[in-house]
């Protein structure tokens, strides 16, 4: 499935990560800084992630989802925090790449870095879970502005864009979707909600008080955007799925790898059944997990009967698979996987962020049926 | 948004003992100051936990991150002033002359407030613990001496209890194990006493504690189980020094440190426990301990569950109250009945160390005669400890005490406690990962203290013996005389 384009851009992905983010990122995980992480975007530009989505046309890759999502893979092997940023950003490419000419001429260049001086990342703010200061639309002084608060986005601290979601009919049906610039009058970024997890990416309220929006900032049509919000979130949710199959990766890799180091009851501790038995849960999680994503990635299903790989199923078993593996990952370290200095408490805490982004696994459960009756 | 709304578990104003605890409302009959004193505990524990702990849950999470050494002694000076510390000690001793009952009634509301905190100045109490296991009475009277002297003069008086070894966790802990550990500190002997050279490795207050209790190996050549001692010196004492602290993943309130053993001197006086005993030393601290983790990881889950239970009432869904959704009150309903079937093995597990294990010395005649005789002045005086320190007295109340707690009642709370720990502390890490999955993303904000419990419940899968080794010791406890050796 995998043909050697992707390889090659796995090669690539996987020594950036070890270099740029592996080596450093247990010291700032300690003490994380928007700068640091405002350098290494700046440094992925260099080998083209930001733009990696993005038709060839407008300065970018023409990737497939699926290229990105093995991107991301090998990214959060280092860092899932990382990978969350670049899924964020690619999510909202994807919204972008459902708009009108003139738009994708706007901002997929700038999205794409291909130019531009700054980092310019973008993020997506999809639909909140609870009512407290829900998003709206209203008029005011004939302009149509935008109000509200998103609680918890991602890359607050780092996008210049917005892409936004809206459900004016409160049915989850007519959704709006409209691009917001950071420096448009009226929209403030909150402090930071304080997640251990995915740190070097922290989340915030964004505020958006009366902001205008005119026409060209709607993506699609005012109230018909629920197919661009399906298939951003369906690129989502194969993203989140990939990250949190890297992150489990490497907390596979060090339990596998301590196992045969550490020696209990006169053995090498992976001599002991209960051992073998909780990794090879885990390998099997992981190979699961991650052919799923592929194929719900590469739209390819088998086909018989409620078979269908989709990257919402993948991301669900993906996120509760890699938050079961990195508990077992700790578990094997005994008292050392709890210390920091062992890198798998950092994926502990990295994952469960990952396991409730885009949904978490009951509601989307929930979400899968109700769309059938 | 104040998360905590909803009169209802810490925050709710009666005592829920009896509600929680049917059962003893027969036994409430029978001994009604044995019941009553429980419930007075258990508000106290609420009161401490409303007023003193939650205030501080976050604040010294986020200090503690920054700086693995912060100390809020503010906090403990509180803690002390409220006898949160000192309540096992006899009433005439200045205590509150709590029964284990009364203990687990306090530590369950603690617990629930905060494990990191209240592992901090609970976990102290294991080095207390190491004491009266061995039961000499002019270690006991002196320590509770020293601790009721430290509590009227608000100052800290702690304890480590130290067995894991860098090279040993498990190894430690249990005695087929250690039949192979490779020790990574040893013991010499030397005119007067011993030399301890070595490393100890994830001792809680390792860093703040005035006295140390530890096991160690005295002979390289014979199997570590065969040779190892119990040894307590105060942290004074020269050679001895803390190596670093660790960054952990959450419990972050209490110090976890590694520590250094230079030529460490301890005199013949200070040997707990002959070498060749300490595994039975430790075993029997285990078996208190590893029932009051099993609570800690009660307390865990039920504080994942109340901050859940306030957010779900709070925000609104499409209309409704999270809360009022079907799914989440079966998932609520599923986690309460677990909590309930769990709180009933744990108070079990209390009230039968009341009637069996240490907490029954205070309880027996001899015991009971002598609080109830001495005068108060002479309980806290040091010709109580003279007198306490003459041999045959202290080998009569040794061997009392022996007597009363033999090794197959060890045996029997060591996997008693085995099973409630692994119960205890996997029920946390469910339920702390499943109230998230009911609020979703914005649970996970730090604010609402919920990802932190999060953090914490993952310790408890791992101290006082791995919950696999714990598994493997109830079965050897329960199942291993069975089916005999192979
Ligand atoms: C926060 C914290 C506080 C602590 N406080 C203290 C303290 O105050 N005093 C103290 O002495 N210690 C303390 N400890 C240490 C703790 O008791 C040890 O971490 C624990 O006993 C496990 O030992 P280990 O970490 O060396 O793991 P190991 O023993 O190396 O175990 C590694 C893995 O192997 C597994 N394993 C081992 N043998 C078997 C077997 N036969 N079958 C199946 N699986 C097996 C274990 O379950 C575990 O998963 C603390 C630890 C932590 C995390």
């Amino acid at each position: 499935m995998l043909t050697e384009d992707y390889k090659e851009i796995l090669d690539v992905s996987r020594k950036f990560a070890a270099k740029e983010i592996g080596q450093h990122i247990l010291d700032i995980d300690l003490e994380p800084s928007i700068e640091w992480t405002k350098a290494l975007w700046m440094k992925s530009r260099e080998v083209g992630f930001p733009g990696l989505v993005i038709p060839e046309s407008h300065g970018g890759f023409s990737q497939t989802g699926l290229c990105a999502a093995l991107v991301l893979d090998s990214l959060a092997s280092e860092c899932a925090g990382a990978a969350s940023i670049f899924a964020h950003h690619y999510a909202a490419c994807k919204c972008i790449m459902a708009g009108n000419t003139t738009q994708q001429k706007t901002y997929l260049p700038q999205f794409a870095n291909s130019n531009a001086e700054d980092a310019v990342i973008s993020t997506v703010v999809f639909l909140p879970s609870f009512e407290d200061n829900k998003l709206h639309f209203h008029e005011k002084k004939g302009r149509l502005v935008l109000s509200g608060k998103s609680e918890l986005t991602a890359n607050a601290f780092l996008a210049r864009y917005f892409c936004v979601f809206l459900d004016e009919g409160n049915q989850g049906k007519d959704i709006t979707c409209i691009v917001i610039d950071k420096n448009d009058p009226g929209v403030k970024i909150g402090d930071s909600a304080g997640f251990t997890g995915l740190k070097i990416n922290p989340f915030a309220p964004v505020i958006f008080d009366e902001v205008t929006i005119e026409r060209e900032r709607f993506i699609g049509e005012r109230g018909k955007g629920f197919e661009i919000m399906r298939s951003t979130e369906d690129l989502y949710h194969g993203l989140l799925a990939a990250s949190a199959m890297g992150a489990a990766r490497t907390a596979y890799r060090k339990a596998r790898a301590y196992a045969a180091e550490r020696y209990q009851y006169g053995t090498m501790i992976i001599n002991h059944q209960e051992i073998q038995r909780m990794l090879g849960a885990m390998l099997m999680k992981l190979g699961i997990g991650t052919s799923g994503y592929i194929q719900a990635m590469a739209g390819e299903s088998v086909e018989l009967p409620f078979a269908e790989a989709r990257s919402r199923f993948a991301k669900i078993f993906c996120t509760d698979s890699a938050v079961e593996i990195v508990i077992d990952a700790i578990q094997v370290h005994g008292g050392y996987g709890y210390m920091h200095d062992y890198g798998v408490e950092k994926i502990f805490r990295d994952v469960k962020v990952l396991h409730l982004l885009g949904g978490s696994s009951p509601r989307l459960h929930m979400q899968t049926i109700v769309e059938t009756m | 948004m104040d998360l905590f709304t909803l009169k209802y578990g810490l925050f709710s104003d009666k005592p829920d003992l009896l509600h929680n605890l049917p059962s003893l409302q027969k036994m409430k009959d029978r001994f009604p100051r044995y019941i009553k004193r429980a419930e007075r505990a258990q508000m106290m524990g609420r009161t401490i936990a409303r007023e003193v702990l939650l205030p501080k849950v976050l604040e010294l999470d986020t200090k503690c991150q920054k700086d693995p050494s912060y100390v809020d002694w503010e906090l403990f000076k509180e803690l002390n002033r409220r006898k949160a510390l000192t309540g096992f000690v006899p009433e005439k001793m200045g205590g509150l002359g709590w029964s284990a009952l009364d203990c687990f009634a306090f530590i369950e509301e603690s617990f629930a407030a905060c494990v990191g905190i209240s592992a901090w100045y609970l976990f102290n109490l294991f080095g207390v613990a190491c004491a009266f296991v061995e039961f000499k009475p002019e270690i006991c009277i002196k320590i509770l001496q020293d601790m009721v002297k430290a509590q009227r003069e608000g100052k800290p008086l702690s304890f480590a209890w130290s067995i894991t070894e860098p090279s040993a966790g498990t190894d430690a802990e249990d005695p087929l194990a250690m039949a192979k550990m490779k020790p990574s500190a040893y013991a010499k002997k030397v005119s007067g006493g011993y030399l301890i050279n070595g490393r100890k490795q994830f001792i809680t207050n390792g860093d703040l504690a005035h006295f140390v209790v530890a096991t160690i190996c005295t002979d390289p050549t014979r199997p570590a189980v065969e040779s190892m001692g119990t040894f307590y010196f105060p942290t004074t004492t020269k050679g001895f020094s803390v190596e670093r602290l660790e960054h952990k993943c959450g419990h972050k309130a209490k110090h976890t440190a590694a520590l250094v053993f230079d030529d460490v001197f301890v005199p013949d006086a200070d040997v707990w426990e002959e070498p060749g005993r300490g595994m039975r030393h430790t075993r029997e601290i285990l078996s208190i301990t590893r029932g009051v983790v099993g609570m800690l990881g009660l307390g865990n889950a039920r504080g994942a569950l109340e901050r859940c239970i306030q957010f779900a009432s709070q925000k609104k869904v499409n209309g409704h109250r999270l809360i009022d959704e079907n799914w989440v009150q079966i998932a609520i309903a599923d986690m309460l009945k677990d909590i309930m079937i769990l709180r009933a093995k744990c108070y079990d597990f209390a009230i039968a160390l009341d009637k069996l294990h240490v907490f029954c010395i205070l309880e027996n005649i001899p015991a009971k005669a002598a609080l109830k005789v001495l005068p108060e002045s002479l309980l806290m005086s040091e010709s109580l400890q003279a007198l306490a320190k003459s041999p045959w007295l202290s080998k009569a109340v040794s061997r009392f005490k022996h007597s009363l707690v033999t090794d197959e009642t060890m045996e029997y709370f060591a996997s008693q406690g085995s099973a409630l720990k692994v119960a205890g502390t996997d029920l946390a890490m469910n339920v702390s990962s499943r109230v998230l999955d009911i609020t979703g993303i914005e649970g996970m904000a730090y604010r609402y203290g919920m990802e932190k419990i999060y953090r914490d419940a993952k310790a408890s899968q791992i101290y006082e013996g791995t919950n696999q080794a714990n598994r493997i010791d109830l079965f050897m406890q329960e199942i291993g005389e069975v089916i005999g050796s192979c």
